[in-house]
């Protein structure tokens, strides 16, 4: 226990960003009483009223609580980040695993797709996707992850493949060992360190494209609290109502600063060579 | 060089390939036919099945993958369900302005980011150093959209300074290359920064200094030059993040380049439209990273016989 409040203290980007993400958790889990009002309750008399003691955020176009919206647009964030995080470590994990214990054609094969998701522009690719799969939340989860998982391929093919050449693969391999069993029980277990923290940098950036999507209309639709959606339709009320764009996007920033710190702070404690990209 | 630069430009055609046979497959990956995504539903079955013919839908798979491809070459991209107008006159008009927009982003974020990270180097653990890079953290935060709505906000709607849509003068760049280059100045800065510290540690930057050179000579001559080629590469890395910021900003500002374009065509669903804009936005990437490789390996020969020599 004292290990881990001396790791608190001296690692102040793990301490501030562990707290954030926290107070984040903590909004998710008990929106349901935090919030004053339910998300798509609409007030036709109380349209797009400034901050206030009964609305502190204000109200939108619907005479809706923009707090509220913004309190369950919180749930949003950790679903995405949830959704998509999973879905890129299964590719990326499984075919960095694969490819660096097998190397060879597998190797190049696998090698080949990484390099063609990195060296494309991601939200081009993930509207390509969301061409093919329709719009919608989840649909562009999906698509912003199927396109980003090359950084987990990379990690994990170098550490598969530095790993398999240890003593105690090859004494594995002596026992008869199948090859399912290295990989998971062996090779696997050792490159946990750099899943969590490639998450924990990862998280940010996926809620940052999956918003961007909902924003230029392609992802979770109306009358859902998305934090982009709420941003795309202020733009019609900025002239009257600031805090339409303010309050969701300050959300948003908090969010994605929360994640980068604490996605920092695991990097210096868990893998600081990781750095040196 | 030249075998390198070989190398290089085939691993390009490989990706552009690539490329070309998943941006062909969105419209066989779609649920339904074809022809049903390419026209009107009012269209009569008779003249579908005619169209069908007419765009060589009734092939097998690699025969149309081959004719497309063909196409392309021409010039021919297909004819937009929506304007009725061949896809190819409205790139022309739209591809310039994307490149100008992510060109004047870049050039920006290298023109700031540089000078701004070197300083910090040079000055570190000044008040100077660790405003800027507390600042460069919080911006790397901020999604470039919401900039750009709290810009629009302040320069356009209160201060009534700057245009809030289109891209027909200078004060038309202001708003939307910033809203893109903020992050970006950022991330260069930060980089910039701990590339220089690490030059700044080599022997030779001692040598400087004991033939008596000042400072701001060192600086400038011996560790920027040392560091640049890190500072391109990774510049050149940034840019499918560039592109894809731009996409976003380019429906914020209503700036008629592909980014606007390629969101109304899968809102409309308007299928030639949306295979263009992927695949030329796609081979733009691709080319501009080749080229940057090539300036690299130029400018630094041991990257040169790193990357010719020996498999990977």
């Amino acid at each position: 226990m004292s290990d881990l409040a001396y790791i608190f203290k001296k690692n102040r980007y793990l301490r501030v960003g562990t707290i954030m993400v926290m107070i984040l958790l903590f909004i998710a889990l008990f929106a349901d009483f935090l919030a004053p009002f339910a998300f798509d309750e609409a007030n036709r008399e109380a349209r797009l009223e400034g901050p206030s003691a009964d609305h502190w955020f204000g109200t939108d176009e619907f005479g809706r609580d923009v707090l509220s919206r913004v309190i369950f647009g919180s749930r949003i964030a950790l679903r995405v980040a949830v959704l998509g995080v999973s879905i890129q470590v299964l590719i990326g994990v499984t075919l960095g695993l694969i490819s660096g214990y097998f190397a060879g054609v597998t190797d190049q094969v696998v090698s080949f797709l990484a390099d063609l998701t990195w060296s494309l522009p991601p939200i081009i690719m993930s509207m390509a996707v969301i061409t093919i799969i329709g719009k919608g939340l989840d649909n562009t989860i999906i698509a912003i992850s199927i396109v980003s998982w090359a950084q987990y391929t990379r990690v994990v093919r170098a550490k598969t493949s530095s790993l398999k050449n240890m003593a105690f693969v090859e004494t594995a391999l002596a026992y008869n060992e199948g090859h399912p069993s290295i990989l998971f029980r062996y090779i696997l277990p050792n490159t946990i360190p750099s899943i969590i923290v490639l998450v924990s940098l990862s998280i940010p950036n996926t809620i940052m494209s999956t918003t961007a999507l909902s924003f230029l209309g392609l992802g979770a639709q109306p009358p859902s609290p998305d934090w982009g959606l709420a941003l795309s339709s202020s733009i019609l009320y900025l002239m009257n109502a600031p805090w339409l764009a303010i309050f969701p996007g300050m959300a948003l920033v908090y969010t994605v600063f929360a994640f980068n710190l604490l996605g920092e702070g695991l990097r210096d404690l868990l893998d600081p060579r990781l750095r040196a990209r | 060089m030249l075998a390198y630069t070989i190398r290089r430009l085939l691993q390009g055609i490989l990706l552009i390939i690539a490329v070309s046979i998943l941006v062909f497959s969105m419209l066989h990956l779609m649920p339904g036919d074809p022809v049903e995504l390419i026209t009107d539903r009012k269209v009569p079955p008779d003249v579908k099945a005619e169209m069908k013919r007419q765009f060589g839908l009734d092939l097998p798979l690699y025969q149309q993958y081959l004719r497309w491809v063909k196409n392309i070459f021409r010039g021919d991209f297909g004819i937009s369900i929506r304007s009725k107008t061949p896809v190819a006159s409205t790139f022309r008009h739209r591809i310039p302005v994307t490149l100008k927009l992510t060109g004047t982003a870049l050039l920006v974020e290298f023109l700031v980011g540089v000078p701004l990270g070197l300083w910090a180097a040079y000055k570190k653990d000044s008040r100077f150093d660790r405003a800027v890079i507390s600042t460069s953290l919080l911006f790397a935060a901020l999604p470039s959209f919401w900039v750009a709505v709290m810009l629009i906000m302040i320069f356009g709607v209160h201060l009534k300074l700057l245009p809030l849509s289109g891209f027909s003068s200078a004060k038309h760049y202001v708003l939307p290359v910033l809203s893109i280059a903020l992050g970006g100045i950022a991330g260069m800065l930060r980089m910039t920064k701990s590339e220089v510290l690490d030059v700044l540690n080599e022997r030779f930057v001692f040598t400087a200094y004991a033939k008596g050179l000042d400072k701001r000579t060192v600086l400038v001559k011996h560790v920027l030059y040392n560091s640049i080629i890190l500072i391109l590469v990774m510049m050149f890395l940034s840019l499918p993040w560039i592109i894809s910021g731009a996409v976003i900003i380019e429906n914020i500002f209503v700036i008629p380049g592909m980014g606007g374009l390629l969101t109304q065509a899968i809102i409309n669903q308007d299928m030639f439209v949306v295979q263009g804009c992927v695949l030329i936005i796609s081979i733009l990437t691709v080319l501009s990273n080749i080229l940057a490789d090539l300036l690299i390996a130029a400018l630094d020969p041991r990257i040169r016989v790193s990357m010719s020599g020996g498999g990977n």
